[in-house]
């Protein structure tokens, strides 16, 4: 039974892990899709949204708390303002860097390592503004609750999983609805052909831009909340991200979400089994750490069958 | 009266040069053919057109109106569609997508203009549900064609229709196209290798090494022996 439940516990952790990495994968796989080029400033805007958060945290009068949760309004207020800040950032970076280098049309490559500087600056900055040390929004500790069905799940984390799930919603109706949703989608399936249509590829890119930092900004206001905030949080959080977006097919709405929750739940799982093995074999070994191997050795296997990912096409 | 004017037109790739000082003019409710060997410039001209490449030097007339320096989008909703020969639908996305995206730019509900043009392809209006990428070849260029036609085209621009399919089907979309100018009193260009397809034009243009090498009524054009043996196997 004990062990049962340590699995319960397991997969729980991995399917709210999972749920969070869903979002930034569904953000990055937008951005490979139709800007054409992997963001590897991406997870460090989540890193931006998480201490953006805790400083206007700091700045909002307490508000208390909502029932049985370790935030209240003012924690939605900072996020929501964060939110916003992330999305801006981005659309400040893609006006200073990117949006001139597809005007010069320079490739792929040149575009990712142009998002590998922007990386640096993003973290210098969140390392020069709020310095190295690590921080939390909240010292409270949340003592899990029972659910139905044996399930212990602390409050924050229900919060978290019903907002991924909510979100997860609205993007893809947003995608499949509504005409810019359509718009978007047709020109990461054929570019000249979206452009005789009419859709204007400008407009399409801010969107882009819009719709991932929302999930920038909410995926790391909610990473925040689970794990310590530090300024190479985003950055450590990348792996998975690119992991998650890989395994499941690039440009690949339901393939970002499959590779997310599967990279998160098998991250959980199985480093948190092999941890119970060496606890109870008296080896000291900490076994978390070696979570992104799990990813990788995943995504090679996968790969082996699947050369696009789960769900991919081939370009 | 000309619906199109296209004027000593020059356009390439970079530096290199693909059309030659191109005149072409299209009349309203007028059919055109283009025929040319591969290479020609063909594609390059309906892109040119459609505003996809900019014109080195020359210009095009549109109702009047020159169309150097127009965004795709902006000559799509004048009025000229354009529908390639090849990548010439979304493939990822449904029938009933492809066409709402040949509406872009429509200001009324798409929907109705979807029933009229699959009075055009009937063959269409069960599938709608399907991903495009699924569909046979002559389904595929069927939904291509109807796209073009969701914008309500004064003029459509049709790069090699009828390619790639069964001699059955060619005989079908040949009499779409006929079907199309006669139902919507739009002007159509194409281009083609198909002799069936340059008898359906009034006029045909023989483009050859980026340069118009004949030009004339289509019997006049198919009478011409160089022509027929060049192009059609005599």
């Amino acid at each position: 039974m004990e062990a049962e439940a340590q699995v319960a516990d397991l997969l729980i952790s991995g399917i709210i892990y999972g749920s969070i990495i869903t979002l930034g994968a569904i953000g990055l796989t937008l951005m490979s899709d139709i800007l054409n080029f992997f963001n590897f400033a991406y997870g460090d805007f989540f890193t931006l949204a998480a201490f953006c958060t805790m400083a206007f945290l700091n700045i909002l009068p307490d508000m208390g708390t909502f029932a049985h949760l370790s935030f209240g309004w003012s924690m939605l207020i900072a996020a929501l303002l964060s939110i916003v800040i992330t999305v801006l950032a981005m659309l400040l970076f893609d006006f200073l860097f990117f949006k001139r280098l597809r005007k010069l049309g320079v490739t792929s490559l040149f575009m990712a390592l142009a998002s590998l500087g922007s990386s640096f600056i993003i973290r210098a900055a969140v390392y020069i503004i709020w310095g190295p040390k690590v921080r939390y929004y909240s010292s409270a500790i949340q003592i899990s609750r029972k659910l139905p069905l044996g399930i212990r799940m602390k409050p924050d984390e229900t919060v978290i999983l019903v907002s991924v799930l909510v979100l997860v919603i609205l993007v893809f109706y947003f995608l499949k609805r509504t005409k810019m949703g359509m718009a978007m989608r047709s020109l990461s399936d054929n570019k000249m052909l979206a452009q005789a249509s009419g859709v204007e590829t400008d407009r399409v890119i801010m969107w882009t831009w819009i719709v991932s930092g929302v999930l920038a900004g909410v995926g790391g206001i909610f990473y925040g909340i689970q794990v310590q905030l530090s300024p190479t949080m985003g950055w450590d959080f990348l792996i998975a991200l690119f992991v998650a977006v890989i395994l499941g097919g690039v440009g690949s709405f339901w393939g970002a979400l499959i590779g997310g929750m599967t990279i998160g739940i098998s991250e959980e799982l199985i480093t948190g089994l092999i941890q119970n093995m060496t606890n109870a074999m008296a080896i000291q070994a900490n076994i978390s750490v070696y979570k992104p191997a799990i990813a990788f050795i995943l995504v090679v296997v996968i790969l082996l069958l699947k050369p696009y990912g789960l769900l991919g096409r081939k370009e | 009266m000309s619906i199109l004017n296209i004027e000593n037109l020059v356009a390439g790739y970079g530096a290199q040069d693909v059309l030659f000082n191109i005149s072409v003019s299209i009349g309203k409710g007028e059919i055109i053919a283009v025929i040319g060997p591969n290479g020609a410039g063909k594609t390059t001209l309906l892109k040119v057109i459609s505003g996809i490449i900019r014109p080195k030097s020359g210009d095009i007339f549109y109702k009047g109106e020159s169309l150097l320096g127009r965004t795709p989008q902006y000559i799509t909703g004048r009025g000229i569609s354009w529908v390639p020969q090849d990548e010439n639908v979304f493939p990822s996305m449904t029938v009933r997508e492809n066409l709402a995206m040949g509406a872009y730019l429509l200001t009324e509900d798409y929907r109705d203009r979807i029933d009229e043009v699959c009075t055009i392809f009937p063959q269409l209006k069960n599938r709608m549900g399907q991903i495009a990428g699924s569909l046979s070849g002559g389904q595929r260029q069927m939904l291509a064609v109807a796209r073009g036609l969701m914008i309500h085209p004064e003029l459509l621009l049709l790069d090699e229709p009828t390619s790639g399919l069964a001699p059955n089907l060619v005989q079908m979309m040949l009499q779409k196209i006929k079907e199309i100018t006669t139902i919507m009193n739009n002007s159509v260009l194409f281009v083609t290798q198909t002799l069936d397809a340059v008898r359906l034009s009034a006029r045909g243009y023989l483009l050859a090494a980026g340069m118009i090498k004949y030009e004339d009524s289509t019997e006049i054009f198919l009478s011409n022996r160089e022509v027929k043996e060049l192009y059609f196997g005599g």
